[in-house]
């Protein structure tokens, strides 16, 4: 036990060293730690970002689809407006008679 | 008593139409019946690209977000490089003198190791006059 303690005081220095290398090194760790958690949140909230931006495009291309959806109404309302202006053509008098008389019966007011 | 009366015949006036008119005004009135819907359909669309640039805006900006979080992983990724103070092993050979001359130089080797701004380590010197010796170097860096 002597020999022990005259060896530390006869090497303070050195053990002085030690002691400051080994505390520089702890507090390096501790840092990282540290900047290891702040690493974790932000990865964290990387993913809640990510997943917000998957809900958009999903958003996104179920209205393109409801887009497509509606051109092609669009493009159905045209065509049977053609063949209904085609029928017109060969209409006889009485159907357009009838038609005026549907759309405007007698006694009623467009307006 | 004598009763009095009159009585009025609904003479409305009429718009007679040749079969040609009659035709003409029903295909306006079909294209009018049409439009409609399709300016009902247009308004959807006009909602719907509405909608989508909302959520378009939405998305660049949780895409900025997301940059600028990866930018804050990397930085934080560089401070903990920077934090790793990883030991440092060097060995050097030199030459010292005592004074602003080149008489008498001293020869050293040293072998250190190191810890962020601190070396600790051995040197051995070698002067051709004189006898050699050893000694413990501790340095640290200022800048």
């Amino acid at each position: 036990m002597i020999k022990v303690l005259n060896f530390l005081k006869n090497q303070w220095f050195g053990l002085l060293i030690i002691i400051v290398l080994i505390f520089l090194n702890l507090q390096s760790q501790k840092e990282i730690s540290l900047y290891e958690e702040k690493l974790q949140e932000i990865n964290e909230q990387i993913k809640i970002y990510e997943e917000k931006d998957e809900l958009l495009r999903i958003k996104i291309d179920s209205l393109s689809n409801v887009d497509v959806k509606v051109v092609e109404k669009i493009r159905t309302i045209k065509e049977k407006e053609y063949v209904q202006l085609k029928v017109v053509d060969s209409m006889p008098i009485s159907e357009l008679q009838g038609f005026f008389a549907d759309r405007y019966p007698t006694g009623s007011n467009p307006n | 008593m004598s009763f009095k009366g009159f009585s009025q015949i609904d003479t409305q006036p009429v718009v007679i139409l040749t079969e040609e008119q009659a035709r003409l005004v029903v295909k306006d009135l079909i294209q009018y019946d049409n439009l409609k819907l399709i300016t009902k359909e247009l308004e959807d669309r006009i909602g719907l690209f509405e909608q989508k640039e909302i959520s378009f805006i939405s998305q660049l900006k949780t895409k900025d977000d997301i940059i600028a979080s990866q930018k804050d992983y990397i930085s934080t990724q560089e401070d903990i490089i920077d934090a790793k103070k990883k030991l440092n092993f060097g060995g050097y050979i030199g030459v010292q003198t005592h004074q602003i001359t080149l008489t008498n130089p001293i020869l050293f080797g040293e072998v250190t190791v190191g810890l962020s701004k601190i070396d600790v380590g051995a040197r051995v010197f070698v002067q051709p006059n004189n006898p050699g010796g050893y000694g413990i170097v501790i340095r640290y860096k200022i800048f």
